[in-house]
């Protein structure tokens, strides 16, 4: 049977049923979601392959108690942006106990050979959204990465709803302040 | 640049904001070049990112994760025959310590003493005895 043509409760059927190929149907079909937010809060690094790995293992492991009442897609997000936030505290506790320094420096990133004349570098912006606090960082990915509302950036990570607009204004102005050549000002 | 005004740009694009803010947001950016030029920019920046967002892993991503699973799985299938292994072990373990209890007490009420060696069922016998013995039994042979 093709796959790609079937909806999510009948692959999520047929991966409770230990079909493996509905499942990898599942992970084609998600694997952007978890990207853009893992790759979004790590960059693009080993230690993300293995987050995103993580977040479908964990999804198979629920399977079975998954009911469908957030969509699939926000459901492995959430998985995804805790698994990441996981992974940023491993690599702080990494840095304290080998006093280790971030590797990109911020003003690394104000560099005014990033305006390209093809537009902006998104590795450059990926870079300034890496130096954000984790809490702002979760808020861009969501947010403006991810394309979620305000309301759903809120019910995935937890937090009020005016919190997640607060956020979101400071960190936009702090990405402004990173990438003053890229933007202006 | 006013930073109340700032603020309230910035809230503007995620939120809706209530009609007083929005009009005196709207009265300052027909004022203001700068606010609008920085309007731009933010967009602008908000457009590189959701434009520039990762969409895939390496290649075979999919492959990797059903790789994974079945390797867990396999995994998981030796854990279960490990622990079955040790759970009829450790009974078999039980049942042998009880009869070794039980002769042991057998041993003991059908001899006439209270000892090691009377629990154990065994003759009593010295080392020279253990040593002797099949020596002269070798020699009874070859005799």
């Amino acid at each position: 049977m093709e796959r790609e043509h079937l909806i999510d409760e009948d692959l999520i059927r047929d991966a409770r049923e230990g079909d493996n190929r509905a499942f990898k149907e599942l992970v084609r079909r998600y694997e952007p979601v978890v990207a853009a937010t893992v790759i979004g809060m790590l960059g693009n690094c080993a230690e993300a392959e293995d987050v995103g790995q993580e977040t479908f293992i964990r999804f198979y492991r629920a399977l079975k108690n998954f009911r469908g009442d957030s969509s699939v897609k926000t459901y492995l997000t959430r998985i995804a942006i805790n698994l990441s936030l996981n992974e940023i505290k491993r690599r702080k506790r990494k840095r304290l106990m080998f006093s280790q320094k971030p590797v990109d420096e911020f003003h690394d990133i104000a560099d005014p050979r990033t305006r390209t004349e093809g537009g902006v570098d998104p590795e450059i912006v990926q870079r300034a959204v890496q130096e954000l606090d984790d809490d702002f960082r979760s808020v861009v990915v969501l947010r403006l990465i991810d394309g979620y509302s305000t309301a759903e950036t809120a019910d995935i990570l937890g937090i009020p709803l005016g919190t997640v607009l607060s956020r979101l204004s400071r960190a936009q102005k702090r990405l402004r302040e990173a990438l003053p050549h890229v933007y202006g000002g | 640049m006013n930073e109340q005004m700032l603020n309230l740009l910035y809230r503007s694009l995620d939120g809706e904001l209530s009609p007083t803010d929005q009009r005196r947001l709207d009265e300052a950016l027909a004022q203001s070049d700068v606010l609008r030029e920085e309007k731009d920019r933010v967009l602008a920046m908000r457009e590189s990112l959701s434009a520039g967002a990762a969409q895939s892993f390496k290649p075979f991503f999919a492959e990797r994760v059903i790789n994974r699973l079945t390797a867990e799985s396999e995994g998981r299938g030796a854990e279960t025959f490990l622990e079955s292994l040790s759970y009829v072990f450790r009974r078999v373990a039980f049942a042998g310590a009880l009869a070794v209890i039980a002769l042991a007490i057998f041993n003991i009420v059908t001899s006439d003493t209270v000892s090691a060696t009377a629990a154990l069922g065994v003759p009593e016998i010295t080392i020279e005895e253990v040593i002797e013995t099949p020596f002269e039994s070798v020699l009874e042979a070859l005799s």
